[in-house]
């Protein structure tokens, strides 16, 4: 994790003739799907899903993490097994009128209301004591709060045996059984939640206290180097960063054998203003003391220069995710889902995510919004996963993001329905996808797993198999150190969203940023909110702390409950 | 009973079977079981084995604040939640966990014995039954209930930068109704209202209606919709309810109250309405059918959660219904001495009414200008209301078991 947590880099690459500035992106206003929670799994519902099934982390991808940050190609067949694990199907707990019923993997998983009724559990089970020492929940008292919430509802006087048994005589179709889980927007897996109730000490910490700073200062830890390669053209420019470093450390950068023409600046802060710390030739290079946040801008007056930036610096030691008792363990996932409803005379929009079309969205001068939509559909279910909630409404899965902690920023992946499943973003699905159902063949797909694309080839790895993902991928590709590119273009809908990878949006969970403020403010957060700007991760990338099903107001509102009970 | 011809057809007293199933279907179906399923948390609670049993902790009134009898039920038990220095305006609502009191623009934290001021806003505080979030006017200000539950806010902005709010067509007398199952649910405005800020000035009789209630008064009904993201407003209908306002959704949003008047605009009693609203696609059908008839009278009503009773309060002193008013609490009738300052001072007390049976059961005994004012219900069965005095800016806040005795 620490090496690359210390390493990330921003890359600007701005090749103008005159040397003048680059057209600015347009203005977008929201994060990702984060917003809206919306009708959750009930009491009967969790009693027939059974223990939520626990996601199957592939504990051998944590030390690809270079691997497939450098390679787009390894990245996707490492996003599409993630799918599947996700998709997998899952039998439900008990017998329905649908023989051998079963729902996707990520279906099983809790959400808000479970999350309240197992911590509601565990925390009440402390007593007072160990309520007032903050203590933490045992293992056992864990696994006995997870089976508590699943028998519930057979508590409840109103469901009597007769009444489950009408309930699930009720489920006599493939989409009946797909609503048990309720128009859930977000879903966590087992483990994401067994970590996340643990952690309740840190969340009230920062409930109270507020999260560290996007820049928190500590011992100072061992050297990093980190080395870049650099070549630019006259009048280009290259900024790489952002460095960290602790009171008492410093950051010494240089470009070794490079001739005269070519200059280099440490600048303080990311934003486009960020003063300038030292400045000299690059190879003379330059130093600056911590503690601080630093950039470091490389700019050539040469017809060309070309070299290896070599940056040494001293990062603090810190709490990476100090609103949680650690980072969540490799078997956290999440989902965000995107319903679409079918019923109400309103046809699913469709996307045109081609190279062709990526282009017009991404042009200069281009608002970088998905919009309306580029056509309508009405997928039958066979072609659209679709559920069917006892109201009789029903509903179709737009898209969803998925996210597992399998690498140090997660690996965000973004699934789209699709009219055309097979080009651009779903031309390399794998047969373990394609073998799940048909509905699930009609989804793309892309993936980050860092800030920075560092892939130095646009197609990605696919211009002879896959050319037409190959065109889409060069679309999207802003250069190697450039930023990294992942949309979902039902879920990032907000105006300039065609521009986002998702982990730059996620840093900021629970840091007391707006969400919406990551894409509108461009001052404080660059390249449409993609750049890393902070050192730590106070929900460790996770935002249903504190934006959409807001699981910390859970934890608040039992503590407080407790409280005023004494 | 026979009806005057002046008023909608029907006849008091007259409850359709309908009720009875309804109030059967929402014990276990409606909003109360529901939150119940989720493990709400009803404030007060803790450790208690019953709804009867939550509140114990809770002092019950005396002498200090409202008196030690105004309970009009033997059995029942009214319990002071808090008391305010600052007099409030128009309604009071509560939290369907029973934890915030709306009182104008001040929400009461009873679990932390806290104000949070909200700015922006300037009355009718509302809250879903879900207890996802609430609501202010002007603009129908949706809130979210973690900007309450969160931290330890002293102000939540209901407006401005930074506000976790937005603002909906929700209009005046907002009643916020949910989805039980995920699917569609109907909302109504109030339609015409009677403004009712009573008991800062003696009032003796119901407060009058700001518009007449024609013979062609209609209510809007609108379907919102779960279109997968979130509830949307697809469209509206208006149904006629001639002769009446003042509407009131039920929780689930299935059952629709008005008061009604004779064509003199005399306050006659509430109509109980089954909400029938359908649409294909997004084509709106929408009625609405009498199903029960209770000639009482009273101010604006509130649903209990479990949708088998109304509460509501009823100013007393004056008007038509005098007579009545004195002898029902005890005097020899509006001339008796005893029952004088209340013909001065005016008062209101607070009643509830069983859907099922049309029993009306009062709740307090209010002293001469002494307002027991805005009754509502908690998920639980609890009820909460607001007391006035005359020439005190001093307001309490109590809460009544006297349903959860029914």
């Amino acid at each position: 994790m620490t090496r690359s947590l210390t390493r990330s880099v921003v890359a600007l690459a701005l090749l103008a003739p005159a040397c003048g500035p680059a057209p600015s992106p347009p203005t977008p206003t929201t994060c990702e799907g984060i917003e809206t929670q919306a009708m959750s799994a009930s009491a009967e519902g969790r009693w027939l899903l059974g223990l939520a099934s626990r996601y199957p982390a592939d504990t051998a991808l944590g030390a690809r993490g270079d691997e497939l940050r450098r390679s787009q190609r390894a990245r996707r067949e490492a996003a599409w097994a993630a799918v599947a694990r996700t998709l997998s199907p899952v039998p439900l707990a008990h017998p329905t009128a649908t023989a051998g019923a079963t729902v996707p993997r990520f279906q099983t998983w809790y959400d808000r209301a479970d999350v309240a009724r197992t911590f509601q559990r565990l925390y009440e089970n402390l007593g007072p004591a160990g309520r007032a020492a903050q203590e933490r929940f045992s293992d056992a008292a864990l696994d006995e709060a997870f089976g508590l919430n699943v028998g519930f509802v057979t508590t409840l006087p109103e469901w009597p045996a007769s009444r489950l048994e009408a309930y699930t005589a009720s489920l006599d179709t493939a989409a009946a059984v797909s609503g048990v889980s309720g128009v859930q927007r977000i879903a966590l897996s087992p483990d994401a939640v067994r970590h996340f109730v643990s952690s309740y000490p840190e969340v009230l910490r920062c409930i109270a206290n507020g999260a560290p700073p996007g820049f928190a200062d500590g011992p100072a830890a061992s050297q990093q180097v980190a080395r870049e390669p650099i070549a630019l053209a006259r009048c280009g420019a290259r900024v790489v960063g952002p460095f960290f470093v602790a009171t008492g450390g410093s950051l010494t950068a240089r470009i070794a054998d490079l001739a005269e023409g070519t200059d280099l600046r440490v600048l303080e802060g990311v934003t486009p203003t960020a003063a300038t710390r030292c400045s000299a030739s690059a190879a003379t290079g330059c130093t600056v003391q911590g503690p601080g946040l630093f950039m470091v801008k490389v700019t050539t007056r040469s017809p060309s220069a070309s070299g290896v930036l070599d940056v040494r610096y001293t990062p603090p030691t810190t709490n990476m995710a100090a609103c949680l008792h650690g980072v969540f363990p490799p078997s956290a996932a999440t989902v965000a889902l995107e319903w679409r409803r079918t019923d109400l005379g309103m046809p699913l929009p469709t996307f045109d995510t081609s190279a062709p079309a990526l282009s017009r969205r991404l042009a200069p001068g281009a608002d970088a919004t998905w919009g309306t939509g580029d056509g309508a559909a009405e997928p039958a279910e066979r072609e659209a996963y679709t559920m069917r909630l006892a109201s009789g409404s029903r509903f179709r899965l737009a898209g969803m993001h998925i996210r597992t902690r399998e690498l140090d920023h997660w690996l965000n992946i973004t699934l789209w329905w699709s009219p055309t499943p097979d080009t651009d973003f779903g031309a390399d699905r794998p047969a373990a996808v394609r073998s799940l159902g048909g509905p699930w063949s009609s989804y793309k797909m892309c993936v980050a797993t860092d800030f920075d694309e560092q892939d130095p080839d646009p197609a990605g790895g696919f211009a002879q198999d896959a050319p037409s993902l190959a065109a889409a991928l060069r679309t999207v590709h802003e250069g190697r150190g450039g930023p990294s590119w992942c949309s979902n273009p039902y879920i990032d809908a907000g105006p300039g969203m065609v521009r986002s990878n998702c982990v730059g949006c996620h840093q900021h969970a629970m840091s007391g940023v707006l969400p919406a403020d990551v894409q509108t403010d461009h001052a404080r957060f660059p390249d449409n909110g993609r750049a890393r700007v902070r050192n730590n991760y106070p929900a460790d990338g996770f935002w249903g702390v504190d934006g959409g099903d807001h699981l910390a107001s859970v934890i608040a509102e039992t503590v407080e409950y407790w409280r005023s009970a004494r | 009973m026979p009806v005057a011809s002046d008023v909608p057809a029907g006849e008091c007293g007259s409850i359709s079977p309908e009720v009875a199933a309804h109030v059967t279907a929402m014990s276990t179906m409606g909003w109360s079981a529901l939150n119940r399923s989720r493990g709400m948390m009803m404030h007060g609670c803790a450790g208690a084995a019953r709804p009867q049993d939550c509140l114990a902790t809770v002092p019950l009134v005396s002498d200090a604040d409202i008196g030690a009898s105004r309970s009009a039920i033997t059995a029942a038990h009214l319990r002071l939640l808090f008391t305010s220095t600052n007099r409030s305006g128009f309604w009071t609502r509560s939290s369907a966990d029973g934890r915030f009191v709306g009182r104008s623009t001040r929400l009461r934290d009873l679990a932390r014995e806290a104000d949070i001021t909200a700015t922006g806003a300037m009355y009718d505080p509302a809250f879903y039954p879900d207890n996802s979030g609430f609501m202010y006017q002007p603009g129908g200000r949706n809130c979210p209930m973690s900007a309450l539950t969160t931290g330890t806010p002293t102000t939540v902005a209901i407006t401005g930068a930074g506000s976790p709010c937005t603002g909906s067509s929700a209009s005046l007398y907002q009643h916020l109704a949910a989805s039980l199952d995920g699917g569609d649910y109907w909302a109504s405005s109030a339609g015409t209202a009677a403004w009712d800020d009573g008991g800062h000035a003696p009032t003796l009789t119901e407060t009058p209606r700001n518009e007449r209630w024609t013979a062609t008064a209609t209510t809007s009904i609108t379907l919102m919709a779960n279109t997968g993201a979130g509830f949307s407003n697809v469209g509206s209908r208006r149904v006629p309810t001639p002769l009446q306002g003042d509407g009131v959704i039920s929780p689930s949003s299935r059952l629709l109250i008005t008061r009604f008047v004779d064509t003199a605009g005399d306050y006659q009693g509430y109509i109980l309405h089954r909400l029938e609203a359908s649409h294909t696609g997004s084509a709106i059908m929408a009625s609405t059918r009498e199903i029960a008839r209770y000639c009482v009278q009273g101010a604006k009503p509130g649903f209990s959660f479990d949708e088998r009773f109304i509460a509501y309060h009823h100013y007393i002193g004056g008007g038509d219904t005098v007579e009545a008013d004195a002898r029902e609490l005890g005097f020899t009738g509006a001339d008796d001495a005893g029952f004088e300052p209340y013909t001065t001072q005016g008062s209101s007390n607070i009643y509830i009414l069983d859907l099922q049976t049309g029993r009306q059961t009062r709740v307090t005994t209010m002293g001469p200008g002494q307002y027991a004012l805005y009754p509502h219900f908690r998920s639980d069965g609890w009820m909460y209301f607001l007391v006035r005095t005359l020439g005190t800016t001093r307001e309490h806040v109590v809460a009544s078991d006297a349903a959860l005795l029914q």
